[in-house]
């Protein structure tokens, strides 16, 4: 008791101090990376060329002319201009292998079929966009799958979603960064196979990822670690009998199909009942006595018309269980037949 | 352990009581746990046949009381008359001086009547004048009472109820057993009355002796605590099981067990009986009382939660 208090003590030590570490709202720029938005800011500065840039992010008819106008002014290079533009001209191509086949069928009946309703476009945007965010779509894919979103709003006579706007812009600037550095694939986002898990640190609070944890966040997590060790070691006995039968229930319980030796009759009955519950499913609730479940078992099946010989048997190993466990019946010959009978039983269940 | 065979071969078999087979076996099972029961049902459900044709079966002096309001105790226990041809008082000694006493409409008699009734139930004694009398063994209280009647009833307080062993509920019978029981109404009566002891008295006493010494496993001891215990913690309930109501279940759980004829009680017995045993004793909350909910419904729902012996 006096352990768990203390815990608890440390605990509440250690919540203020989690609370005021520094967080990082994932879709948000994060301030210690700049470097693809202050790239996008440099081309956004020029009027002409921000001009261009909003249109290419606008997905629109003039994007592909927006692109070459770009790299042609030498903001884009042509390896930059390729890449986009293959993006934005076969986005499925682009797009297959890289995001949920599910995403990839919507988005593949969307570029055949059109929208069928400004719902439907909805619900894909905030799909898309909290993929986005939480980095299971890299700003490559992004841009394939917007285009094809922003000509599906365009063709139901709607205007492309500032949101949809702002993602392809910011997506854009991350590319850009990314095809610059000579990387492959973004710095950000999942990359190629997707899915694949974000990063920790874009959704837990930074204390994990911060270099020379602070001792009171250390100490009650391993003052916690000690009690659950303890409690394990105290417990031992029920978690080792819990991971046994877990395990023996992943094999399928096979040593319900037999018994130890010289078990007796009540051992025979319970093995019995666990038996007969794994192969015809009926249940033996707690508060139903040994006579109440045979009768459930002979009605059962009576209805079934199964199990006749197993129900037959079972019939006479509740007998044995019966004397043996309340007239204090122990004589040997009782347990043999009860073993032996059990034997019949195994046999009319077929054995697997 | 043949008599209880015979008693459901004859009443049962031989279509005397119509669908009355476990009333039968409740008040015989009261009988040899030596206690006493309440049947409670509405008039002419054949409570009175029922109790009258068990005693003729068991070789038992009969007694049948009507209770009315003005019934005074001297009137069930007996009192002292002047003989003026010896010059002495003597013993007039009353219907209770029976083996089985059949007190119809108990709550009809004023509670000063009840009392002097449910002391003798108790003590297995009357005192008449300063001097005490032993009742003969079997001595039986089937008490009977209608629900319904509510005007001119003394209702029998808690404390009194807590004496009767079972409570047992008879009702209508189906539309089949009604029509044979028309059909057959005058054979049914005469087959009462030509009704023959099938186990002498002294046989009787061995049984019921015998029947107290049926095993009774610590679990299921312990069953029958937590069951008890159960209906105190029951959210509908004020008022639940008291010790006294789970010695009661033991001795019918034990009577039961014999019955079947078992040397040991299983936990089965103690859910045949404990309605019958538990019934009477538990008092509901007003609010659950005024939802429809019984005690009868408090008790299957302990059964259910309650979980029988394990391993």
């Amino acid at each position: 008791m006096r352990v768990a208090l203390a815990l608890l003590f440390l605990l509440a030590l250690a919540v203020p101090a989690v609370a005021e570490t520094p967080r990082h709202t994932p879709g948000f720029p994060d301030a210690e990376t700049p470097e693809w938005f202050a790239e996008l800011l440099r081309l956004l500065g020029d009027p002409e060329l921000a001009e261009l840039l909003l249109q290419l992010a606008s997905a629109g008819p003039g994007s592909g002319e927006a692109l070459e106008e770009l790299v042609r002014r030498g903001a884009l290079s042509p390896e930059q201009g390729a890449r986009i533009s293959r993006a934005l001209e076969r986005p499925l191509d682009e797009l297959s292998g890289r995001v949920d086949q599910s995403l990839l069928e919507q988005l593949e009946r969307l570029l055949v079929y059109g929208a069928d309703s400004p719902e439907q476009l909805g619900g894909l945007l905030s799909t898309l966009l909290s993929l986005r965010e939480s980095g299971l779509l890299d700003p490559y894919s992004f841009i394939a799958a917007a285009g094809i979103l922003a000509k599906a709003f365009r063709s139901l006579g709607m205007e492309v979603p500032a949101e949809l706007s702002y993602g392809m812009l910011s997506s854009l600037g991350e590319l850009l960064t990314s095809l610059g550095s000579g990387a492959e694939e973004p710095k950000t986002g999942a990359g190629a196979g997707l899915p694949r898990l974000p990063e920790l640190r874009a959704t837990l609070p930074s204390v994990l990822g911060e270099p020379g944890l602070s001792p009171l966040v250390l100490l009650p997590v391993a003052a916690c670690s000690l009690l659950a060790l303890g409690l394990a070691y105290r417990y031992r006995g029920k978690l080792a009998g819990l991971v046994a039968g877990l395990w023996a229930r992943l094999r399928g319980r096979p040593e319900l199909w037999t018994l130890p030796e010289g078990s007796d009759p009540v051992s025979v009955y319970w093995r019995s009942v666990g038996l007969l519950e794994r192969v015809t499913g009926i249940r033996k609730p707690d508060h139903a006595t040994h006579r109440e479940y045979l009768g459930s078992v002979l009605r059962a099946s009576a209805e079934l018309g199964r199990y006749g010989r197993a129900a037959e048997v079972f019939s006479e190993i509740t007998g044995l269980y019966e004397v043996a466990r309340f007239a204090g019946e122990s004589r040997e010959e009782v347990a043999a037949r009860a073993r032996e009978r059990f034997g019949e039983m195994v046999e009319s269940l077929g054995r697997p | 352990m043949s008599f209880i065979k015979d008693i459901r071969r004859i009443l049962v078999d031989g279509r005397i009581l119509i669908e009355k087979e476990w009333e039968i076996n409740m008040i015989v099972a009261c009988l040899l746990a030596r206690g006493h029961a309440l049947i409670e049902g509405v008039p002419g459900v054949a409570k009175t046949y029922t109790a009258k044709s068990v005693s003729k079966l068991l070789d038992l002096d009969f007694r049948r009381v009507q209770m009315t309001p003005d019934l005074l105790p001297s009137d069930i226990v007996g009192f002292y008359v002047f003989d003026q041809r010896t010059g002495e008082f003597r013993l007039r000694r009353g219907p209770i001086f029976t083996n089985i006493l059949l007190a119809d409409e108990i709550n009809r008699a004023s509670p000063r009547t009840q009392s002097a009734l449910l002391e003798a139930m108790q003590e297995r004694q009357v005192t008449i004048e300063g001097q005490t009398f032993r009742l003969e063994e079997p001595f039986m209280v089937l008490a009977t009472q209608n629900p319904i009647e509510m005007e001119g009833v003394f209702p029998l307080p808690e404390a009194q109820l807590d004496r009767f062993l079972a409570k047992i509920v008879t009702g209508y019978v189906s539309h089949r057993g009604f029509v044979e029981m028309l059909k057959r109404v005058y054979e049914i009566e005469a087959s009462i009355e030509e009704l023959k002891p099938v186990i002498p008295r002294s046989e009787l006493l061995e049984e019921i002796s015998r029947s107290a010494s049926v095993r009774v496993d610590d679990s299921v001891l312990d069953y029958i605590a937590s069951v008890v215990e159960e209906t105190r913690r029951h959210p509908a309930v004020r008022l639940g099981g008291s010790p006294r109501s789970g010695i009661a279940v033991l001795k019918l759980a034990k009577a039961w067990a014999y019955l079947d004829g078992r040397s040991y009680a299983i936990p089965d017995d103690v859910k045949a009986v404990a309605k019958p045993a538990l019934v009477h004793r538990i008092i509901l909350k007003p609010e659950y009382e005024l939802q429809g909910v019984t005690p009868e419904r408090v008790v299957e729902d302990v059964l259910t939660r309650v979980p029988v012996p394990k391993p």
